[in-house]
């Protein structure tokens, strides 16, 4: 076995498949150093929900037979990986968080482990969750079977949710990346608050088969990584039609940033606001900061506004109808009710009284929204803001304050655009951009539908000029 | 294969009275008050924020949602 240093665990994905070309090592000893270092360390941070490491192990002798023979199969193949525990893995038990549902098995992998077995990827694990991805709401970090997902920046912090585990893991060094899910900040906000890549996909561009439905027009599953780069190729893996999702779009993603359209004249619009007035005082710093470096790059920037709707009202109003309906059969059988938080309870008990009226109503707003969104759209290629505007609270602080009066549109900038490109399905890539009291801050590109090359090609030229995509937490 | 054993008055009389019990577990258990009264204010927040938007008369809704 090849003594491993710690750098290994924050390589790129890229890199590590580099040095298993390069037969600096198999991708057996990968595996089962990163599944071991998973099983040690996964518990520190509560992102482990189960070790597959004996499965990985077996898959990895498959790929060192393929390398030997020259066969190669792109950047993620002998790489290790893991999976939020909402993505069905087949005969091992998938509990989507929740203690109700903890012995729950399935016979199928979900679509996207069979793509990324394609690409010869190993999955060594399945990562901790907020129970049912928080569909229900939830008031404290505590809200997942496996305990609140703690910040490896500062584990007295929330590592945020609901893809708790995944952006964890990839923050300690424990997988070179993972899978998650987004319904409404899911991917987003973890990444924020771990100070890791994360790419949230055009919605319908990766199929959901095999997923834990949460809101069947918002659910959406994407990459979080240690790079854009990385990014980039994972979502060229798992994305494609796929007949067994209606949501799907049926089209697929070739990571080509080349492709796109000269960066110097890229559009670019932001509100001033976001980075100086809206932003907790201690992230305005980095956040102005990175402001300066994506202006080196892109130099046409220029003011942006929302549009005003109710995004948070709309999209709580459609994914609580939705989510409630999933599951309508657990709340009437009561197995929907020893959640480790009451309030997920209540909250999907509440969204069965949502009248369809009161539902349609959301849905038609959600045209309106798309329409306005398109407008905007038509003057920028990329809006760009704080992913956050505070940093990961602490594991006792309430979840669910009241918003303040600036989360609408013209008083907001750009301060809704979670809830306000999730109604539209459009993308968003995650990208650190440096530190306020010890921990990450991020910000966030969103483009049009299916943009996200350009999105790639503007985060791959950032994360050249800056460096905080590389730190990694202390030992 | 063992034969089934058969059931006798007593484990019968056994059975009856574990199932009050068991009932009891099985019904759901339900959040308390405050918390079931505050998903409703949210919820109620939310349903009054949406109605008040004017929305066309021939605007479908996003069935099929695709972006």
């Amino acid at each position: 076995m090849p003594d491993f240093s710690e750098d290994l665990f924050f390589s790129t994905a890229v890199q590590l498949n580099g040095r298993l070309v390069a037969k600096e090592f198999s991708a057996l000893e990968l595996a089962r150093t990163f599944a071991e270092r998973l099983e040690k360390l996964g518990p520190r941070f509560n992102a482990l929900a189960l070790s597959l490491r004996e499965d990985a192990l077996v898959q990895a002798k498959k790929v060192d037979k393929e390398l030997k023979r020259g066969r190669t199969r792109g950047p993620l193949q002998g790489v290790p990986y893991a999976v939020k525990d909402l993505l069905a893995t087949a005969r091992r038990p998938t509990a989507w968080g929740a203690a109700p549902f903890a012995g729950q098995v399935f016979e199928e992998d979900a679509a996207v482990i069979r793509k990324l077995q394609k690409n010869g990827a190993l999955l060594i694990g399945k990562l901790a969750m907020v129970e049912l991805a928080g569909g229900g709401g939830y008031r404290y970090p505590s809200a997942s079977v496996n305990g609140p997902g703690l910040n490896p920046w500062d584990r007295a912090r929330w590592s945020g949710g609901s893809s708790s585990g995944s952006a964890a893991a990839v923050a300690a060094g424990l997988v070179p990346y993972a899978l998650g899910s987004e319904t409404n900040g899911s991917i987003v906000t973890p990444c924020a608050f771990c100070g890791v890549t994360g790419l949230r996909p055009t919605y319908g561009l990766v199929s959901r088969s095999g997923a834990m439905a949460l809101a069947w027009t918002m659910d959406k599953i994407g990459p979080i990584a240690r790079s854009a780069e990385d990014c980039g190729h994972i979502l060229q893996a798992i994305s494609g039609g796929d007949s067994t999702d209606p949501g799907s779009s049926g089209k697929s993603f070739r990571f080509a940033p080349d492709l796109t359209p000269p960066l110097a004249g890229l559009r670019v619009g932001y509100a001033q606001a976001d980075f100086d007035v809206h932003a907790d005082a201690p992230l305005r710093a980095p956040l102005q900061a990175a402001l300066e470096a994506i202006r080196q790059i892109t130099p046409q920037m220029s003011a942006a506004e929302l549009p005003e709707f109710p995004y948070s009202a709309l999209a709580s109003t459609i994914i609580s109808a939705e989510g409630s309906t999933v599951f309508a059969d657990q709340i009437q059988s009561g197995r929907a009710d020893q959640p480790a938080a009451r309030r997920q309870t209540a909250g999907l008990r509440a969204g069965r009284t949502i009248p369809a009226s009161a539902y349609l109503q959301a849905m038609r707003i959600r045209r309106l929204v798309q329409q306005s969104l398109t407008t905007l759209f038509s003057n920028f290629d990329v809006l760009v803001s704080p992913a956050r505007f505070s940093i990961a609270p602490g594991l006792t602080e309430a979840l669910d304050r009241p918003a303040g009066p600036s989360t609408k549109g013209t008083a907001g900038g750009l301060r809704a655009l979670v809830p306000a490109g999730n109604l539209a399905g459009l993308p968003a890539l995650v990208l650190p951009c440096g530190f306020a009291n010890g921990l990450p801050v991020s910000i966030s590109l969103v483009g049009r539908p299916y943009s996200e090359n350009t999105l790639l090609k503007l985060g791959l030229a950032f994360q050249a000029a800056t460096t905080w995509h590389t730190r990694r937490p202390q030992a | 294969m063992p034969d089934k054993p058969a059931l006798s008055r007593r484990s019968l009389a056994a059975l009856f009275s574990v199932a009050p019990a068991a009932v009891l577990r099985a019904q759901p258990a339900p959040a308390p008050q405050s918390e079931q009264a505050a998903a409703a204010q949210a919820l109620a927040r939310n349903l009054e924020a949406v109605s008040k938007v004017p929305v066309p008369r021939d605007l479908e809704p996003a069935f099929q949602f695709k972006p």
